[in-house]
């Protein structure tokens, strides 16, 4: 785990270091106070419409009118940030943008958290009992590692590179369920509580 | 399937829930079909393409996807309460096999609030 966690964190570094563009996050022509959003070093520019028909038409219904950037890709699925609207910051994947993307915006104003989790889960509309299916988001830099706490307390982590993370489970979720976030030194910088109030 | 050219304009949005809080309790159990547990919302069988939600207020954890015909089960993104995304979208393709399904909204306990206060909509394009 040391060995992973190092390695996460070297590529982290490097792709700072190198990175030959730093996606300006904030944009838009509202007059509306803007919240700086964590600095996510990693990132291409894309062209408005190079993503298709359907992934535009799905980024004007969220209100994702501004410059695009992917921020990377894993195992076949895309992260992106959008300038929103009203300058707030949205964010979007997806595995195959011709069909479209899933995403939402952050308004103008409102923090954005460090790790932008879009995890998903699985969920028995039966009891109730629900299952992290995939681990998977933006992590600001600085992140190194995010991690899952399960029912059982076992953490299930997956190394940032590049600002994006994704971890295939399922890992069963309940009351002592947690997201959190780990620096390159491995200490804990980000948690976000899930299973109970 | 979803068409090649979709313009935004010619989506049908329909909502299922709310305005509302979604909690532990509310919607009600059978609420979605006949033995679900209480806390979840969900819409008709459709070939619906996104799963949407609009949220206004809450910390609880909660989740917005699909009740997928495949395996009867809700596949969904995760809201783990701290986030506030507005108007969030979901494709079907991310979470389900198959097109024809249910769209889901569903209460996980969590977060620092007992509830969230959203609608949740099917969108359909032609």
């Amino acid at each position: 785990m040391k060995r992973i966690r190092f390695i996460a964190a070297g590529l982290v570094a490097l792709t700072a270091a190198v990175a030959a563009t730093v996606i300006a996050l904030a944009g838009g022509a509202s007059g509306a106070t803007l919240q700086p959003a964590p600095q996510i070093s990693s990132g291409v520019p894309v062209a408005s419409g190079s993503l298709g028909a359907a992934a535009t038409a799905m980024l004007t219904r969220i209100g994702a009118s501004g410059a695009i950037a992917r921020i990377g890709s894993i195992n076949g699925t895309s992260f992106y940030s959008v300038a929103g609207a009203d300058g707030g910051h949205c964010y979007v994947f997806g595995s195959n943008p011709a069909q479209g993307l899933s995403g939402g915006c952050i308004p103008a104003g409102v923090a954005v958290p460090a790790v932008i989790d879009m995890s998903g889960v699985v969920m028995n509309p039966a009891d109730g009992s629900w299952n992290l299916e995939t681990l998977q988001g933006i992590a600001a830099d600085g992140i190194a590692e995010v991690g899952f706490v399960d029912a059982s307390g076992a953490m299930h982590t997956a190394p940032v590179v590049g600002n994006v993370y994704r971890l295939t489970g399922p890992f069963p979720g309940g009351a002592s369920s947690l997201l959190v976030g780990f620096d390159g030194a491995g200490k804990q910088i980000f948690r976000e509580g899930l299973g109970s109030p | 399937m979803l068409a090649a050219v979709v313009p935004a304009a010619l989506a049908t949005t329909t909502a299922y829930w709310g305005y509302d809080n979604l909690t532990a309790n509310n919607p009600p159990a059978n609420s979605c079909f006949s033995g679900s547990h209480s806390g979840i919302a969900c819409s008709g069988w459709n070939y619906w393409d996104y799963s949407e939600a609009a949220w206004n207020s809450g910390r609880s954890s909660w989740t917005l996807g699909f009740l997928c015909q495949a395996d009867g089960l809700i596949h969904g993104r995760l809201f783990a309460g701290s986030e506030t995304f507005k108007t969030y979208d979901v494709l079907w393709s991310d979470y389900c096999p198959g097109h024809y399904n249910r769209d889901a909204v569903a209460h996980i306990n969590g977060g620092s609030e007992s509830y969230n206060y959203l609608q949740a909509r099917d969108v359909i394009y032609p």
